[in-house]
């Protein structure tokens, strides 16, 4: 007869090997984006680079969002982890897109495109968990001022590329939705952005903000090469994303 | 001609409705409005064929399936609002509107054919077995999440904003596959997501604590 005592230890047992390769995929994600800077001063076509770099992001994020399904299973916190997770999944469909369609049409994606409704929509089950996070701290603990209103002045961004860089109205609507969802994410963080238990998760959502303003820039900015900016810091906001939160789970359980 | 189909399938159908009771009613009005968001969908889309320099393939990869999960989903939002003790099978319900909508498009799709030499059977079959489950799994998708999220107060919105665009995405892919040399790769993805959807959805409902 299987007891209770040797189910949990099963459970502790797979979580502990799902930290472990998130963590792995993390180091990776560090190596392979320190790689990508390097090759791009090898002087190698940017076309075979933004292929292989896209291949790279799909892998990874499907690593990724499966590792974070299976953490879903064995979680304390199984709703959100699985947004996490779905979160990830969102973001490798819209990956998978990408890739399929410049592997299809044998060139560079239109912007805006479909793949950026999976991209975007990553930060909806972020701010979805965040809500959930925040929502169990007292309300007399979170301390909101003036100075915490910084997380709209990203969106001068979109607004300086609309006056200044670009006409298309669809691709401004796709730069002010980017923002937007930049600006609830982390307006909808303040209240743990002190906190060192959720830094590492802090980390990831920090740095895809800073990726996809990144992208929308140099969409805008320099249309011929914009994936270069950001295609190897993807991989790495993703892992550090979903590693963070298992970490800080696992600082629940110590 | 699809004006003339679509009649003759809504009014005996509503017939139906009125005689039905409870969750069957629900379900068949479900079925109702996915033939109404075919009709829905195909002008908006005729429009933007109008307004803008698109084929018909950039409109199916890039735009058509914005305007159909929309159209599709639109009832299932009224269910977010809806208290947490009443219990409705919305994936069903999602389903249903998916199917609704991809029968009226088979119509179309048959007599845009019509006049093409051999059997319209396996040209109708391929159709069953690929855009009918496409249509039904990315709008049972967002009814799943619907029932998902009203068990997490507070994060409706945008868990449910995240669901469409998980739909709008795969359609969208289902859609570049079709179109493209690999469409083989298009034709069995529906069939796949349609038999891990119903594998998860058989799963959560026979957990004592899930209505899914």
């Amino acid at each position: 007869m299987i007891t209770w005592e040797q189910v949990s230890q099963r459970k502790l047992k797979s979580k502990e090997i799902i930290f472990l390769t998130a963590k792995g995929i993390l180091i990776l994600s560090v190596f392979w984006a320190a790689l990508f800077y390097l090759l791009i001063f090898w002087e190698l076509p940017f076309v075979k680079l933004t292929w292989f770099a896209n291949g790279i992001q799909l892998l990874s994020a499907l690593v990724i969002s499966v590792l974070g399904i299976f953490y879903a299973r064995c979680s304390q916190e199984r709703y959100m982890s699985l947004s996490i997770a779905l979160g990830a999944f969102t973001w490798t469909l819209g990956q998978f897109y990408w890739f399929s369609y410049i592997y299809l049409q044998e060139s560079l994606l239109p912007q805006p495109t479909i793949a950026d409704f999976g991209f975007i929509s990553t930060y909806f089950f972020l701010i979805g968990v965040i809500i959930t996070i925040t929502n169990k701290i007292p309300r007399y603990l979170i301390d909101l001022s003036f100075k915490n209103l910084w997380p709209f002045a990203i969106l001068a961004v979109p607004l300086y590329l609309a006056l200044s860089k670009t006409d298309s109205l669809v691709v401004n609507i796709d730069n002010f939705a980017f923002a937007l969802a930049i600006v609830c994410a982390l307006w909808k963080a303040q209240p743990i952005l002190s906190s060192p238990r959720y830094g590492v998760f802090l980390a990831g959502l920090s740095l895809l903000c800073i990726c996809d303003i990144l992208y929308m820039v140099f969409a805008c900015c320099i249309p011929e090469a914009y994936t270069l900016a950001a295609d190897a810091l993807y991989p790495l906001a993703l892992s550090l994303i979903v590693y963070g939160f298992m970490k800080a789970e696992e600082m629940t359980d110590v | 001609m699809y004006e003339a189909i679509f009649v003759g399938t809504f009014v005996p159908l509503l017939f139906l409705a009125f005689v039905l009771k409870g969750e069957n009613r629900l379900l068949i009005l479900f079925f109702i409005w996915g033939l109404v968001a075919f009709v829905l969908s195909l002008r908006i889309n005729n429009a933007l064929i109008a307004s803008f320099p698109l084929g018909m393939e950039k409109l199916s990869i890039n735009m058509a399936p914005i305007v159909e999960e929309f159209a599709k989903a639109l009832p299932l939002y009224f269910f977010i609002g809806l208290s947490k003790e009443k219990k409705f099978p919305l994936v069903s319900f999602g389903v249903a509107v998916g199917i609704g909508f991809s029968i009226l498009e088979n119509y179309i799709y048959l007599f845009q054919h019509f006049n093409d030499s051999g059997s319209p059977v396996s040209f109708i079959l391929t159709r069953c077995f690929t855009t009918c489950l496409i249509h039904a799994t990315t709008t049972g998708i967002i009814g799943a999440g619907i029932v998902l999220v009203k068990r997490i107060k507070g994060i409706v919105w945008p868990i449910h904003f995240g669901l469409f665009a998980v739909a709008v995405t795969i359609h969208s892919l289902y859609n570049l596959y079709v179109f493209s040399s690999y469409n083989q790769i298009g034709l069995y993805m529906p069939v796949v997501l349609f038999i891990i959807g119903v594998a998860l959805y058989k799963k959560l409902s026979n957990k004592k604590d899930e209505e899914i």
